[in-house]
């Protein structure tokens, strides 16, 4: 995928365009996470029930799915249900597991068409089974695929998944002295995909809440105060941008910028 | 004259209010054309010969209206409350004998064809903006519009003599082919998400309710001998003229939106 498969979706002329004129394409984050927050909100500020907000979010989905694939990320992964989303009243979880297995249906279609290839991570067995039935099947039928790796996190929690990995190890028999943070990590949900760069979060909240925490240690936040259902593609570039401005030094130093000022 | 001049008086009117207020304020709008169309629906149902009671029924169409847009309430729960209220009423009428099924009957109608339309329209502004209420509106205009010149230039078969003998086959198809074609096109840019199929399906489902809410409407005034439903409108006739095809194309865009 590259910035041609890119500029033919989007608008010509548009704020998109000239947004994605300016993204270095040797320059992508390989990795984005995406705290989706701000439905309720979205809902509330006109007077609907909070479910209104989760369904106009899909549409915020399917627009930010197809950008990452067009615009060449080799991972995208959003936060869709946290293992605390169950305190949530249960009409609303319904409607969101509705929505899903909907979205799953109907967006088939889209995720083959642009080789994304999807996948689930969290705590998948405590999903209900005609879920996760669908996820499944999903999964298994974009198994092919080989661009876009796109990741839902469902029932998930950073420190579940920490807690797992830690589990899992322990149970391969590994010996205490023989782990280290590359054999740690493969025992994560996320075995084998970079961490992300670049972790987006809607709404204006300054928290991670319990996303990707062993992943993130060097990802660039960036937080925009638009609400998930009015996140769009040109948002999605916004912050491809504001992080490609960022100075990323990974605990070094910065390099100097041209030879021989000093 | 008059005619084109209150045209487009109220042209201007309806799409300020629907552009410029929030959702609220147009329930509140909803509700008055509700009430405005249901003073109309009584002397209908008057002229063919059965009695609402009055202030139930208008009172069961405003909260029908209501309830729809932000969910305050079930639905379901407000048209089961209207029916008992209805019913409550007829039982302590003097009537008896067949008029007594009518009058319920046209009583119950009143909520479900002039509240939930209307409420539903308030609430695709709610769901999917201000946009997509002109969409719909559009639609529904440039359905009527290729109807009326399609079937002037092409019309030959009556549609449905009995219910209105100007309707023809032709002009149907003229409305079939069009708007599916305006919305597809129009949707593109106010609706980005829906697939381009989905749009055309969506448009000839529009067309199809439209002139089912035409004729219907048509009907009603047939059976009570009425040329119009009003004369509030200078020039157009009454409130229930002018948004017949609206009252059944607004539930099926709106039922579209939530299920896409």
């Amino acid at each position: 995928m590259s910035l041609d498969q890119l500029l033919e979706w989007i608008p010509t002329g548009g704020a998109e365009e000239a947004l994605a004129r300016q993204i270095e394409m040797d320059r992508l984050p390989r990795h984005v996470a995406i705290i989706m927050d701000g439905n309720g909100r979205w809902a509330g500020q006109r007077h609907l029930p909070r479910v209104e907000g989760h369904r106009a979010g899909i549409d915020s989905v399917r627009d930010v799915v197809e950008t990452s694939a067009r615009l060449g990320l080799d991972v995208l992964t959003l936060y869709a249900f946290s293992v605390e989303n169950w305190k949530r009243p249960a009409t609303e979880i319904s409607t969101l597991m509705m929505l899903l297995k909907r979205y799953l249906r109907l967006e088939l279609s889209t995720l083959l068409r642009n080789n994304i290839r999807f996948r689930v991570i969290g705590r998948t067995d405590a999903l209900a089974p005609d879920v996760m039935e669908e996820l499944l099947a999903a999964e298994r039928k974009t198994a092919t695929n080989t661009g876009m790796l796109f990741n839902i996190a469902l029932n998930y929690g950073g420190r579940t998944e920490i807690v797992d990995a830690a589990r899992r190890a322990m149970a391969s028999g590994l010996e205490p002295q023989d782990l280290d943070e590359d054999r740690f990590a493969s025992f994560l949900y996320t075995a084998g995909q970079p961490d992300p760069d670049l972790l987006i979060r809607t709404s204006g909240e300054m928290r991670v809440s319990n996303f990707l925490l062993w992943q993130i240690a060097y990802a660039e936040i960036w937080v925009t105060d638009t609400l998930w259902p009015d996140f769009r593609c040109r948002h999605l570039l916004e912050g491809v941008l504001a992080y490609q401005k960022r100075d990323r030094r990974f605990g070094g130093i910065a390099a100097p910028v041209v030879a021989g000022v000093k | 004259m008059t005619r084109v001049l209150s045209g487009v008086v109220l042209g201007v009117v309806a799409l300020g209010l629907i552009w410029f207020l929030s959702s609220i304020a147009l329930l509140a709008v909803a509700m008055a054309v509700a009430a405005l169309a249901f003073i109309e629906y009584e002397k209908i149902v008057d002229a063919i010969g059965a009695k609402v009671p009055y202030w139930t029924a208008l009172l069961a169409t405003l909260l029908a209206c209501a309830m729809v847009p932000f969910q305050w309430v079930d639905i379901s729960s407000v048209l089961a409350l209207a029916l008992l209220l209805i019913a409550l009423n007829v039982l302590l009428s003097d009537r008896v004998g067949t008029p007594i099924l009518a009058d319920t009957a046209a009583a119950v109608l009143a909520p479900v064809y002039m509240g939930l339309p209307l409420g539903a329209l308030v609430g695709v502004h709610a769901i999917a903006g201000r946009e997509a209420v002109l969409l719909l509106i559009a639609t529904v205009a440039v359905s009527d519009t290729a109807q009326y010149y399609s079937g002037r230039t092409f019309g030959r078969t009556p549609l449905a003599p009995l219910r209105s003998p100007k309707k023809t086959r032709e002009g149907a198809a003229g409305g079939f082919i069009v708007a599916p074609i305006f919305l597809t096109v129009a949707g593109g840019y106010w609706l980005p998400s829906a697939p381009p199929v989905w749009l055309a399906v969506l448009g000839a489902g529009i067309v199809l309710a439209g002139i089912i809410g035409d004729l219907f409407e048509s009907m009603l005034k047939r059976a009570a001998d009425m040329k119009d439903s009003g004369t509030l409108i200078p020039g157009h006739g009454g409130v229930l003229d002018r948004i017949d095809a609206l009252l059944f194309a607004a539930p099926v865009f709106y039922f579209f939106l939530r299920t896409l």
